[in-house]
């Protein structure tokens, strides 16, 4: 008789390369990202790919239904954002800018066609660039203190405390999964996750960081 | 009972907290917690940090695979051209000195505006002072000071309102701090700066008296509040005050005094002396009663004044108390369902590879955002799992241990209180249980006897079980039996009742027994429906007090307040209520009532939801379809983004497996629960 809970994981694919997101750029906007770029700094283009390859991703799953043809378009639409950047006219609206090119790249996937579809029929058709999604959350990095205290706190800690925090709340794995993964015991598995939240609980608290409120999520209508 | 030892206290909790542990330790460790306030403290402390870890780490991962191609790609390709990228950062830095130069200038048109307001105030003080002193000592009147402009609190339909109540000249369409605004013949809307909407009814008269703040003078004015740092409140003439946050509700003024209603959301009216929350779903009388009361009805009076068209997470707060699972909800809803079909709102779980098919209740959900569904393990045992979406990263988790005996075909319910009922098929012991998401533990559980077939809840909380032959009335707070009520040779009642406006219920047998009972759970009527076989939806309410009644084999039948049985089809017919006395039907060939289209395959429909937005959602084994629904037309229109469904594709769904929640749809298959937005 089968008495487990659900499966306690998201029901979606899993990459095992997924990692925090802890640059240096925690505290840059798009906008200064973008200017950066602009003067040569790959590493804030970097930025700018780690923020949005979410969204972009889902963006274009959500049009090809293809999560295979959907990493290739992602990866088509940076390169296609990064030839295009001096042509940006809003860098602080990059984000809704980089979703107009990955439905772009989508759609000429979908329809097999290699020349590239223009705005302007793309808009006659309906498709207009998307204002914030929630995969688009980031884009109010700025005002989210608190994320980037965390991110802060998560980048200053040793590889293997970070590397436990990855697996459980990004890989979602249970304990005996990560005992597998790193070749320990369960119970110290639970220590040092244990160990490694209160460290930060400690820090944070150091910090004076209020408490984040509600997950904020914003669609468009 | 283990013992634990306080070594052990960090990683036990740290377990606990994610959900590693089963069986005695479990117990062992919420005993503890229940017992001990220094280990309730640490539970508290890690949870917290936890869940804002998770939070954080949740939505700020990358693919460092695709970081990498991206990268190798991109430092592959020739660089910009530098005049080009350097003009192109010129203008950029040019634009932003630009927007941080209009930014500072609007800051300082506000810093002034700020202090014209203390200026003005200041200066209405003196006025006030130096009139009195004028009244009190005869002296000689001063030369009046000038007014300064007051602040604007937002735009009204200028078309059907109009300000008045001070010589403030303000742009045509802006009310400010201190008008009165009146409508006129028809409804006005208006659109404060804070986000929050307002519709005033005619001849209603609203007072601005701050940001956020509101006096209502006349009328009724129904508003929906967008979330901010500081409550809405909207003070009353008899002195109280009605405070919410992040919530639609209305307040009406009625002759015996105010009544403040709630669609959705948390509202509390208060005076010095007296207090009152209502929830959705619920009414403040003049006297500060709670009262049920139906969130359709409130809306039906606001025709001008759609349902928010941003569904943010923090309104899943909104507790409308039931949310599919009880006839005269079931199906229906004041919510706002999904916006659009996104993959990554996707949860589902796996079918087990031991389960047979159709093990699985349709879920409930109350709008706080949890979803509930009670699976049926065997024969012997079930188990309530819960879905949490206002977590920081939704996982199904189960509630308590499991249950012995097995769930049933309908699925559980929530009551006003939110708790989540449910009824199981048992040889002895409690049938009934109630599980309180809030403490996270069996509230109570009551033996009726013999086994739980279906559950229905009154709005006044009355939980009606059916059970097989009879109806037992129990009590949402104890579960003690308020009243039952046992037909002559019933024996196959399967289906929940229904409860009507006035209060009566209506219970159905597979046999064609139709009962209606008093409030009280005596008996008003009995007709029979003699084409009937295999009744097992609930009966329909009809607005007049008729039922409509549909039996998978037998057709439809339609009685009026009177008994007398109207009409009649047979064939396969299900049904569900889309309120205002209309009725949605699905058949065979899968065509609700008017619908202009049809849905894919020809599957019969197995369920159907009406949203607050009012698009219809149908349920056929294929997927589901959603279909624009105008109540007032009584039609259903064209069909719309048919194929945006085409992911519910795992199972088939199950009869009534469709719920809404605010931007979302729950829909229960064979296979699992799948969430989308």
């Amino acid at each position: 008789m089968d008495d487990r809970p659900f499966d306690r994981k998201v029901y979606k694919v899993r990459a095992t390369t997924r990692r925090l997101r802890v640059g240096p750029y925690l505290r840059s906007n798009d906008g200064e990202l973008v200017v950066k770029c602009l003067e040569g700094d790959l590493d804030a283009f970097n930025e700018l790919v780690e923020r949005y390859q979410n969204a972009a991703r889902n963006r274009a799953v959500a049009i090809v239904r293809d999560f295979q043809a959907a990493e290739d378009i992602t990866q088509e639409a940076f390169v296609k954002a990064y030839d295009s950047i001096p042509q940006i006219d809003n860098p602080d609206r990059f984000g809704a800018w980089l979703m107009t090119i990955v439905q772009r790249t989508a759609l000429d996937h979908l329809r097999g066609k290699k020349e590239t579809m223009s705005l302007e029929s793309m808009k006659e058709q309906g498709f207009e660039a998307q204002r914030q999604t929630r995969g688009l959350q980031i884009e109010k990095l700025e005002d989210r203190e608190d994320d980037v205290q965390v991110l802060e706190a998560l980048r200053d800690l040793r590889d293997d405390y970070r590397e436990i925090i990855e697996l459980k709340h990004i890989e979602g794995l249970s304990y005996k999964e990560i005992a597998d993964r790193l070749g320990m015991t369960v119970s110290a598995v639970g220590e040092k996750l244990s160990r490694v939240r209160k460290m930060l609980e400690r820090k944070l608290t150091k910090h004076q960081v209020p408490q984040a409120g509600a997950i904020e999520e914003s669609e468009a209508p | 009972m283990m013992v634990l030892r306080e070594d052990e206290r960090d990683l036990l909790l740290s377990m606990y907290v994610d959900g590693e542990l089963e069986g005695e330790q479990r117990a062992a460790v919420e005993q503890r917690l229940a017992s001990d306030p220094a280990w309730q403290a640490d539970y508290e402390a890690l949870r917290a940090a936890t869940q804002r870890i998770s939070r954080v780490v949740e939505s700020n991962w990358h693919d460092e695979a695709m970081t990498q191609k991206v990268r190798e790609r991109v430092a592959a390709r020739p660089a910009p051209s530098t005049a080009t990228a350097a003009a192109a950062a010129k203008r950029l830095k040019a634009a932003d000195t630009q927007t941080r130069q209009a930014r500072i200038r609007a800051e300082a048109r506000a810093q002034r505006v700020r202090w014209l307001g203390w200026f003005a105030a200041a200066a209405a003080m003196l006025l006030f002072a130096i009139s009195l002193s004028f009244v009190l000592g005869g002296g000689t009147p001063q030369t009046p000071v000038a007014q300064a402009p007051a602040a604007p609190l937002g735009r009204y339909d200028a078309k059907a309102a109009q300000v008045s109540g001070t010589d403030l000249k303000m742009e045509r369409g802006v009310w400010a701090v201190g008008q009165r605004l009146q409508a006129g013949e028809t409804q006005a809307w208006v659109a404060l700066d804070d986000g929050s909407r307002l519709w005033l009814s005619p001849h209603g008269v609203l007072e601005g008296l701050a940001s956020r703040s509101v006096k209502l003078l006349q009328g009724r004015v129904l508003i929906q509040v967008a979330p901010g740092r500081e409550r809405f409140s909207v003070a009353l003439e008899d002195g109280s005050t009605v405070e919410a946050l992040g919530t639609r509700f209305e307040v009406a003024l009625a002759e015996n005094g105010p009544f403040v209603r709630v669609v959705e959301g948390h509202v509390r009216r208060h005076t010095d002396a007296r207090s009152a929350e209502a929830r959705g779903g619920q009414e403040i009388d003049p006297g500060f009663e709670v009262k049920p009361v139906d969130p359709r009805a409130v809306g039906a009076r606001w025709p001008d004044a759609a349902p928010s068209e941003q569904s943010t997470a923090s309104a899943l707060a909104a507790p409308w108390s039931q949310v599919g699972g009880s006839p005269g909800h079931d199906g229906v809803s004041p919510l706002p369902g999904p916006l659009a079909l996104a993959a990554d709102a996707f949860y589902a779980y796996p079918k087990s590879e031991s389960a047979e098919a159709g093990q699985y209740a349709p879920a409930v959900a109350d709008a706080r955002g949890r979803i509930f569904i009670l699976r049926r393990a065997d024969t012997e045992r079930s188990r309530l799992f819960r879905l949490d979406l206002n977590a920081a990263r939704p996982a199904w988790e189960p509630c308590g241990d499991a249950i012995h005996g097995h769930g049933q075909h309908h699925p559980p319910v929530v009551t006003p209180r939110g708790l989540v009922v449910l009824g199981v098929s048992k040889m002895t012991g409690s049938n009934v249980i109630a599980w309180d998401p809030e403490t996270e533990r069996v509230a109570w559980s009551a033996d009726v006897g013999s086994s739980v077939y279906a559950l229905a809840c009154a709005p006044d909380g009355t939980l009606l079980a059916s059970t097989f032959q009879r109806v037992a009335a129990l009590d949402e707070r104890d579960g003690r039996e308020r009243w039952s009520y046992a037909a002559e040779g019933v024996t196959d009642l399967q289906a929940p009742a229904c409860v009507l406006s006035d209060g009566q219920i209506v219970v159905a047998t597979r046999a064609g027994r139709v009962v209606r009972l008093s409030p009280d759970g005596k008996l008003v009527r009995e007709v029979r429906w003699s084409a009937a076989q295999g009744l097992f939806w609930p009966p329909v309410a009809r607005t007049d007090g008729g039922v409509w009644l549909s039996a998978p084999d037998g057709g439809l039948a339609n009685w009026g307040p009177d008994g007398k049985l109207e009409a009649s089809t047979d064939g396969s017919v299900s049904t569900w209520p889309l309120g205002n006395g209309v009725l949605a039907l699905g058949n065979r060939l899968g065509l609700p009532k008017g619908a202009a289209a049809s849905l894919r395959g020809t599957s019969a429909v197995t369920a159907m939801a009406l949203d607050g937005r009012g698009y219809l959602y149908a349920g056929a084994h294929a997927g589901v379809t959603r279909f624009k629904f105008d109540p007032a037309q009584d039609r259903a229109g064209e069909t719309l983004a048919e194929d945006a469904f085409s992911l519910v594709q795992q199972g088939e769904i199950v009869r009534g497996g469709i719920a809404i929640l605010p931007g979302r749809l729950v829909v229960t298959t064979t296979e699992g629960v799948q969430v989308f937005k």
